[in-house]
């Protein structure tokens, strides 16, 4: 942790952190140019477990996802009120820094997009635009974040070749360790499977519930089985509007929403 | 300590980009005053010299008493002419490229002959003209061996552009002119020229524009400095009301007369160099307004 | 289909295959001419003459052919020119694919494009009569003509090919890559560094290549300004002479079919289509390959 997170982490008494809320989502309204993506969200997302981001699409869940680390700023037109506190801090904050905050929280996309780089340098890449440019150091991280991804047994003996002559699966792992080696605190997946194979499919769901053990973890999915499979909460997102969030089970099994019912029991979506 | 550091790569970073932001705003800019340099330049030097009699006088050993007639007249044929033959035969290339060929050897060497031809030097246009029209085919230093060779010039840029302009045609209306029945070429003709006109049209005018601003072709195939006569009148009293002898008349062109004056050492000539300056500009910069407004406008109107 | 329609259509298509042959016939017909005179004048020169002599003084009456002093005209202004045209095309495409906002963009990108359609003979008036005077200022040594002063407002000129076309192959990465970069907290400038760059690498080169075969082929420019003295030399300061200019300079004055004069600039321009040809087709080649890998 840098000195001057803790330091505005302790300026500001009303944000008290919560032991175990990640996020703090408070009347979150987003505006692309005239249009409003999302409407007065207000939600907590617990740290240490997987929040599964259900809906129709064109419902703003990928929209609410890229909030997260602030990666909507990129597009032009994009509006934000609220807040969206994390770590003690409203990330939306002036003084805050989207580089750390990128950093702190991770992202991996719907495609898989490893840089046309080799294996070994997309690893590298968050820490070496870090400044980070020891051999063994960077080695160590390369080794550790491609372990973790569970792809090192199959790639370690190529480091040196081109990312993108992996298979789609291996990518989006690639794309994970990528993400693990800037030592995130929290890691964001949009639609992470929906490019890739059932098999591949798979051994990324096992990976996530690996994960979740050391990372908080917010994925947005369109296949409601994963998120049944996966995730400890769920939040169902309807036409901007965040229409329930609660422990996986019981949006499954209990919804307290019909809106949401509807959407489970595949009325429509 | 660790941290520090990350703190300071950090912050050297976002100087680094804040700086190139900078540095790549006023690099870009560079343009814009380097632009705003020339045209100032040139209409201080040259902008008291334009009146009436600087576009109704022939060029003359005294520079007060010369003027650009026998350039912009000749400038004007030179631009029909030149659309007249580089339109529709690069719209007829491009449409055979695009909408007949099949794949294969002939197809893709005439692809990179053409992006090839797009990128030879103007001046061995000039050679090919002078070997070709002026010596083999004998049409001496006649306005219509430059309009042919000037046209060669732009077909490769006619060409390119009507290609992409026919590419952004949906298939979708081509499919659905098959559905009612209609031919290949009548499909072509009534929908996909139709609906890829404004693009093409913009490629055109713009490539016109640059066949006018061109001066090493036409000296190469030997086009006059000293002309104190037009080219006969195209339009007619008597029946059939037009003639095309004046195909055959010696010519100057603007960039020629510009090149000329600009090479003398007299002071006055640089100034009617100038004020010929901005009468070619003028023209360019019609020219491309009239394209970027058709582009525009086409941009606008339909989205696919 | 009935029988006089399937005959139009046929017709139709043999036409419009006819005009895009014509494009091969151009190549066909620019190789056949300067093949033809070149070989005229190879009878009279002996090709290593061409190649080793260092003068090149077919006008004067002691007639020396070495194709050398031209080359180095070229270079030199070629040189210059891309001294200029790469740095600022790069940054300028850099900065406009994603630095700049839309606003700007959509004032920079016409005028740059605007400084694209000015004709050449006007940058050449701008280099001798505003350019060089400024420089002179600057470089007391500086003759009234020279290589540096066309050679800078010729890398003026290819600014906005470089970055017009560099920019074009920036914006086909995909956003996704630019995503990944963003998204492990990288600047602009590293994402643009280390991942839109790396990505659009070749067709960043085809636009550099293509603005070197612009540079060598551009005429009136260094006609009206470097002035019409070949000369074996790397000094930007005195007049050179470049192998185009000396074909405007033969072509200004009546020169006689068949003389060895005449082939002369068939020669030169021999010369210079052959360096070009390698150029355009090295550039269509990495642009190709470009394409291919993101479409």
């Amino acid at each position: 942790m840098t000195p001057d997170k803790t330091k505005a982490l302790s300026a500001d008494p009303t944000h008290a952190m919560e032991k175990d809320i990640a996020f703090k989502v408070e009347d979150l309204n987003v505006y692309y140019g005239e249009k409003q993506a999302l409407k007065k969200i207000k939600v907590d997302i617990p740290t240490h477990s997987v929040t599964a981001i259900i809906g129709p699409s064109g419902c703003g869940k990928s929209t609410f996802l890229r909030c997260l680390n602030r990666m909507n700023e990129l597009l032009p037109n994009f509006r934000i009120e609220g807040e969206i506190i994390f770590d003690g801090q409203n990330i939306y904050d002036k003084n805050v820094d989207v580089i750390d905050v990128r950093q702190r929280i991770g992202m991996v996309f719907q495609k898989p997009n490893p840089f046309p780089k080799s294996i070994y340098e997309n690893v590298a890449y968050g820490l070496r635009i870090q400044g980070i440019k020891k051999r063994d150091l960077l080695d160590n991280i390369v080794e550790m974040s491609l372990k973790k991804a569970a792809i090192w047994d199959e790639v370690k003996d190529r480091l040196a070749h081109p990312a993108l002559a992996l298979s789609g699966g291996q990518q989006q792992r690639l794309c994970i360790a990528r993400a693990l080696a800037v030592e995130p605190e929290v890691l964001l997946l949009d639609e992470p499977t929906s490019a890739i194979d059932p098999i591949a499919t798979g051994r990324i769901e096992e990976l996530l519930r690996e994960l979740v053990k050391s990372y908080t973890i917010v994925m947005v999915t369109h296949n409601m089985q994963q998120a049944a499979r996966v995730s400890g909460s769920t939040a169902y997102f309807l036409l901007g509007e965040l229409i329930e969030f609660d422990e996986t089970s019981k949006i499954f099994t209990n919804p307290g929403d019909r809106r949401t019912e509807d959407y489970i029991t595949g009325r429509f979506g | 300590m660790q941290n520090r550091q990350a703190m300071r790569t950090r912050k050297w970073n976002q100087w680094r980009d804040r700086l190139f932001s900078l540095l790549g705003l006023s690099v870009t800019t560079l343009g814009v005053v380097v632009l705003l340099a020339l045209l100032v330049d040139v209409f201080m030097d040259g902008f008291a010299r334009l009146d009436f009699d600087f576009l109704t006088h022939f060029p003359s050993r005294r520079p007060e008493r010369a003027g650009i007639y026998a350039a912009w007249v000749g400038t004007l044929w030179i631009a029909v002419l030149t659309a007249a033959m580089a339109f529709p035969i690069g719209v007829a290339a491009a449409t055979y490229l695009e909408e007949y060929a099949r794949k294969n050897w002939l197809t893709d060497l005439i692809e990179i002959n053409i992006a090839n031809l797009a990128g030879v030097p103007s001046i061995i246009y000039g050679l090919l003209g002078l070997g070709i029209f002026v010596r083999w085919m004998d049409l001496e230093r006649s306005i219509l061996a430059g309009g042919m060779t000037l046209a060669l010039l732009v077909l490769p840029i006619v060409i390119l552009s009507s290609r992409e302009s026919l590419r952004t045609v949906p298939s979708s209306i081509r499919e659905a002119s098959y559905a009612l029945g209609a031919s290949k070429w009548q499909t072509i003709r009534n929908q996909v020229l139709p609906a890829a006109m404004p693009g093409i049209l913009t490629g055109a005018i713009l490539a016109i524009s640059r066949a006018l601003g061109e001066t090493a072709p036409l000296i190469t195939i030997g086009a006059l400095t000293y002309v104190a006569f037009l080219p006969k009148n195209p339009i007619g009293s008597e029946f059939p009301f037009f003639n095309l002898d004046g195909l055959m008349d010696p010519f100057s062109v603007l960039p020629i007369q510009i090149f000329n004056w600009v090479s003398r050492p007299q002071k006055g000539f640089a100034i009617n160099a100038a004020a010929a300056i901005i009468v070619l500009l003028f023209i360019t910069f019609v020219m491309n307004g009239i394209a970027v407004y058709l582009r525009h406008r086409s941009q606008k109107k339909v989205r696919w | 289909m009935t029988k006089p329609r399937q005959w139009i259509e046929r017709t139709i298509e043999v036409g419009l295959f006819l005009s895009a042959l014509l494009s091969v016939l151009v190549t066909l017909g620019i190789v056949g001419v300067l093949l033809f005179e070149t070989v005229g004048f190879f009878k009279t020169v002996p090709l290593l003459d061409f190649l080793t002599d260092t003068e090149w003084t077919p006008l004067f009456s002691e007639k020396h052919y070495g194709i050398l002093p031209l080359f180095s005209g070229t270079f030199l202004t070629t040189s210059i020119a891309m001294a200029v045209a790469l740095p600022v095309g790069l940054i300028s495409a850099i900065y406009l694919s994603e630095y700049a906002s839309r606003r700007v963009r959509t004032i920079l990108k016409p005028i740059l494009e605007i400084l694209a359609a000015i004709p050449t003979v006007v940058y050449g008036y701008f280099a001798l009569i505003f350019v060089t005077p400024l420089l002179q200022k600057v470089i007391p040594g500086l003759s009234g003509f020279n290589a540096l002063s066309p050679g800078i407002v010729m890398g003026i000129m290819i600014v906005p090919i470089v970055s017009s076309l560099s920019e074009d192959a920036m914006h086909a990465v995909p956003a996704g890559l630019k995503e990944g970069g963003y998204a492990l907290g990288s600047t602009r400038l590293q994402v643009a560094t280390q991942v839109v760059l790396p990505a659009a690498f070749s067709g960043v080169v085809s636009s550099f290549i293509l603005g070197i075969s612009r540079a060598v082929g551009e005429t009136m420019i260094v006609a009206i300004a470097a002035g019409l003295q070949p000369r074996l030399t790397l000094n930007p300061l005195v007049p050179i002479e470049t192998v185009t200019a000396y074909i405007v300079q033969v072509s200004m004055g009546d020169t006689p079919t068949g003389t060895i004069e005449y082939q002369t600039i068939f020669a030169a321009g021999m010369s210079l289509f052959l360096l070009t040809f390698v150029l355009n087709i090295v550039s269509y080649l990495l642009r190709k390959r470009f394409r291919e890998v993101y479409d």
